[in-house]
């Protein structure tokens, strides 16, 4: 191989592409900052703990080394999130913080949301309010991002989180078993739950079998309301999604709601959201609540937010 | 429009009349000519007809939105995008270890030949045992007999190819169907065309 090949799922902009690219970049902040979302630039490197949290999906994303001055593992940001927990946790604030970045990340891997190793991350976090008004103020702030990106129409679908957590809560099933459970849902194969299923009875079976497939527009969470009628949290949940829906009308967006949708990252906690357009074959933007993402920066707060790839999405503008 | 991607070979020959049975044709003359994309009975649905294994890859790149491939090829893939809705109950078989005998390893490290070579590894890590992966592309039964590897890790049917290699089943992995696989993003954006389809499919299943 010569030497100046860029690694696999490595790219780079140049000519027009980088200054497309740079455009837009600017557009974004400035409509980031205009509705009070502070600009953050987090460093690219960070001693591993801070930026892997709990969750395992992003451990594995994340390439690592040792740091030959302190020798501690020093990780390169592979998602932006766990940095945003940090900072809002240093701020040590009790009211609403926002915050936006435009930043590289680098993955060991590419995967269904971020096609190359070397995406460059543009997202906006709010932090400090467990209300439904926060999850509508980024939603309608991603779906004004898309529309800069002359992504239209979009169809965007939205999720609990919650709902699945709810009827987890009665199982006792291990960290490895839960994780394989997660990933059925996340291929909504119904197959392979009945598989599991045998192998693993759960209380809530019959539950589990009928929110893997449900999904549709709004007349899902009527029949979600019905299904897990004995599941407060999940009610809650489910209410957080009319909320939203009522929110959405007239607004010319196309709602979907996918009750099964867990969403990559293990951090998120509640409300999940992606947006598509008939044009691509994968979410082109997402997001979701993540409250508590920074307890173990000492500060435990409500935080939801979103994401995308701003150089994936300022090449087909 | 929407394109589906079905399995050459066997798979084909089951697939073709439980779409039939859900509504979509595709001519014999179609079938029979050397065009890569073919028609079917319907203006707005096209099919391809390709490997197994680069099923999942047309579909999770959107270049199909639906398919219809085996599940020993989906734990291989990944799936990574892909939702599995349907096990359409054909081209059944068994993902299993053989062997020429019950106590096939000598030595430390397992020497396992295999074309699934992720389900294999993922077999025998969640076993406890070391092994060495052998990665082949067809004549498995081979390996254990002229000695590249102590067992094999293969897809089963009847078991009549095991038997005449002096092979016997042993341990069961998985078992393997056909699968109706959907492209996340155009599950989202085709939503009501593609949820017919699976009802259509599974309602005749």
């Amino acid at each position: 191989m010569k030497s100046w090949q860029l690694p696999e799922g490595i790219d780079e902009l140049s000519g027009n592409q980088a200054l497309n690219f740079e455009m837009l970049r600017r557009q974004l902040i400035d409509l980031y900052t205009e509705k009070g979302f502070g600009l953050v630039i987090p460093p690219m490197v960070e001693h591993v703990d801070s930026l892997l949290l709990t969750s395992d999906s992003v451990n594995e994303k994340t390439f690592k080394f040792l740091d030959p001055v302190s020798g501690k593992m020093l990780g390169v940001h592979a998602d932006i999130t766990p940095q945003i927990a940090r900072i809002d946790a240093r701020r040590a604030s009790v009211s609403i913080e926002k915050y936006c970045y435009i930043n590289a990340i680098l993955q060991t891997s590419a995967d269904d949301f971020y096609d190359s190793r070397s995406p460059i991350q543009a997202g906006a976090e709010l932090y400090g309010s467990n209300e439904i008004s926060a999850d509508i103020e980024v939603i309608e702030l991603m779906l004004e991002s898309l529309k800069i990106l002359s992504i239209d129409p979009v169809v965007i679908s939205l999720g609990n989180v919650a709902i699945f957590n709810a009827l987890m809560a009665d199982e006792s099933l291990d960290s490895d078993q839960a994780a394989e459970l997660r990933h059925i849902f996340a291929h909504r194969s119904s197959p392979d739950l009945a598989v599991f299923i045998n192998k693993h009875p759960l209380v809530n079976a019959p539950l589990f079998n009928a929110l893997i497939k449900l999904e549709g527009d709004n007349s899902a969470l009527n029949q979600a309301l019905d299904l897990f009628v004995n599941f407060p949290n999940a009610i809650n949940a489910i209410k957080d999604l009319q909320a939203i829906d009522q929110a959405l009308k007239g607004k010319n967006i196309q709602a979907s709601y996918d009750l099964a949708e867990l969403q990559t990252y293990e951090y998120h906690t509640g409300i999940v959201f992606s947006a598509y357009n008939q044009n691509y074959s994968k979410a082109l933007a997402q997001g979701g609540r993540y409250n508590g993402i920074g307890e173990s920066f000492g500060q435990s707060r409500a935080a939801t937010g979103f994401s995308f790839d701003l150089k994936f999405l300022s090449q087909s503008n | 429009m929407l394109t589906i991607a079905l399995s050459k070979g066997r798979i084909l020959e089951q697939t073709l009349p439980l779409l039939k049975k859900a509504g979509l044709e595709i001519a014999a003359e179609e079938l029979n000519s050397r065009k890569l994309i073919l028609d079917t009975n319907l203006d707005d649905v096209k099919v391809v007809i390709i490997r197994g294994t680069d099923v999942p890859v047309f579909v999770q790149h959107g270049a199909a939105d639906m398919g219809i491939t085996g599940k020993d090829v989906l734990l291989e893939h990944g799936a990574n995008g892909l939702f599995e809705m349907l096990d359409l109950g054909i081209a059944k078989c068994r993902l299993m270890v053989a062997a020429k005998s019950e106590n096939y390893q000598q030595g430390n490290i397992l020497k396992v030949a295999t074309k699934y070579v992720k389900s294999a590894k993922k077999y025998f890590e969640q076993k406890g045992q070391p092994c060495e992966i052998i990665k082949l592309y067809g004549a498995m039964e081979l390996a254990p007999v002229v000695g590249l590897s102590h067992c094999i890790v293969d897809i089963v049917d009847t078991g009549n190819t095991l038997k005449a290699n002096g092979l016997i089943p042993l341990d069961h992995i998985e078992d393997i169907s056909s699968r109706l696989v959907i492209n996340s993003a155009s599950f989202k954006t085709k939503n009501a065309a593609i949820k017919s389809w699976v009802n259509a499919i599974e309602k005749n299943l």
